[in-house]
């Protein structure tokens, strides 16, 4: 089996579950308790696939609302981003497609980029498919940090990109 | 005359009735006043007195001592800011003491540590080490006992991590400790230094050392990735001298990685064992 370590970098405007995400990924937990994440986490997390393991180094980023302002060194050298919305609250997703653009003007390459609603908990079924209509851009993944839906799915179908596009450079 | 007393006692029954009556409750009045005025005459008893007063004051300071943080401890606190604010010399006075005696504690068990370490090394006086130090002695001018007392203090290296200046992905690592997720380490530290480089916004400069606690961390930069040593105890100017020509050689030794975003494990490993190769004796050649 192949090992390849790949840093992952996830952004969103403030409180749409970023941190909660991780925290449920790699330690299968969500805190009640809301704490804000101040500059940057770095947390990694070991993921199997085929015939590669995949040691994904993963950047929780600070909530930024406007992606411009995310400092260029966090995105340096990242092979992928999860991008988070909130789908409680149009304002984390209205723009959405602008935000991705800006993600992209920074890393300056062709990365891979997943965008996951998460929240999904705090909704009906009619009330996510209502807000999927309004997003401009395709959600990759609608997600509960809460109770740890599509979580690891969410995850798992970035690092199978990731090890595409390495097994693809090799 | 038993006739005529019982007649006139007949008449002034029947003339004097009320009067009669009014004197029986004046007289039981003053029975009661009289034995009231016993009763205050005993209490005025200074014995009596002071046992009552006892027991009044037992009560009270009974209850002070049950309430008093929730009664005074507003009033005490402020008093004693007030009281330290006013005599500073006095507190330090009454303080200098006990901090005296845990400084001096403290600087014993170093000391301690320091003599057993010295021993240690006294205890090598006829090994190849002990046999280097007193040629370095003989050689340098300086004393060996010097040369002893500061191999003693020089700082240990106990991690190497050779991190990728843009991803922060860890290329190799040598440790000796093994002290937490390497790649987590690398992912933060190549954060803090971008976050430094960033807010200074000096062109061409960069973070070079990090102190936390009895760790130094001493960092090597080249334009595509940088070393972080991590050092337990001092790092003298000798050290990172011999630090960097361990450096140098290094580079001249191994053909050098490019930037990368991702990290193979034959990346990994070559970067590993040669960092291990190179530096396993560094700790040993002083």
């Amino acid at each position: 089996m192949k090992w390849v370590s790949k840093k992952v970098a996830i952004l969103g405007s403030h409180a749409v579950g970023k941190t909660s995400l991780i925290n449920q990924f790699i330690y299968n937990k969500f805190p009640e308790n809301y704490l804000t994440t101040i500059g940057l986490k770095v947390d990694k997390k070991t993921v199997e696939t085929d015939d590669y393991q995949l040691d994904m180094v993963i950047w929780d980023i600070a909530g930024q609302d406007n992606m411009a302002k995310v400092p260029q060194y966090y995105l340096n050298g990242c092979s992928g981003i999860i991008f988070v919305l909130d789908l409680t609250r149009p304002p984390t997703y209205e723009s959405v497609q602008i935000q991705l653009e800006r993600i992209q003007k920074i890393t300056g390459k062709d990365i891979d980029i997943l965008v996951a609603g998460n929240k999904s908990d705090l909704l009906t079924e009619a009330e996510i498919e209502k807000v999927r209509s309004q997003i401009s851009v395709e959600l990759d993944m609608v997600t509960s940090a809460k109770y740890g839906e599509n979580v690891e799915e969410l995850f798992l179908i970035l690092a199978k990109k990731l090890i595409k596009r390495e097994s693809q450079k090799a | 005359m038993e006739k005529s007393d019982s007649f006139f006692s007949k008449l002034r029954k029947a003339f004097f009735q009320e009067e009669l009556a009014h004197i029986d409750s004046v007289e039981e009045a003053m029975n009661r006043l009289s034995s009231q005025l016993e009763e205050v005459k005993s209490q005025q008893d200074p014995e009596l007195q002071r046992e009552l007063h006892d027991q009044l004051f037992e009560e009270k300071i009974g209850y002070l001592q049950e309430n008093f943080p929730h009664l005074f401890g507003t009033y005490v606190t402020q008093a004693i800011k007030v009281q330290i604010k006013e005599s500073q010399p006095e507190v330090i006075e009454a303080l200098y003491p006990i901090m005296g005696k845990l400084i001096s504690k403290y600087i014993r068990t170093e000391i301690e540590a320091l003599s057993q370490r010295i021993e240690k090394q006294l205890d090598t006086s006829f090994s190849l080490k002990g046999i280097r130090l007193r040629l370095k002695a003989f050689f340098s001018g300086v004393k060996y006992e010097d040369i002893i007392l500061r191999d003693s203090t020089e700082g240990k290296l106990e991690e190497i991590l050779m991190v990728d200046q843009q991803s922060g992905l860890l290329l190799g690592q040598y440790s000796q400790t093994q002290l937490l997720d390497a790649d987590m380490i690398a992912g933060m530290f190549t954060a803090i230094k971008s976050f430094v480089k960033d807010a200074f916004q000096k062109e061409g400069q960069e973070l070079e050392t990090l102190t936390y606690d009895d760790y130094i961390i001493a960092v090597y930069n080249l334009p595509s990735y940088y070393f972080a040593f991590v050092f337990n105890g001092q790092v003298f100017a000798t050290t990172k001298a011999r630090l960097q020509e361990y450096v140098l050689n290094f580079m001249s030794e191994h053909s050098l990685p490019g930037a990368t975003d991702s990290v193979t494990s034959e990346i990994f490993d070559k970067y590993s064992s040669a960092l291990t190769d190179h530096f396993y004796e560094f700790n040993e050649v002083g």
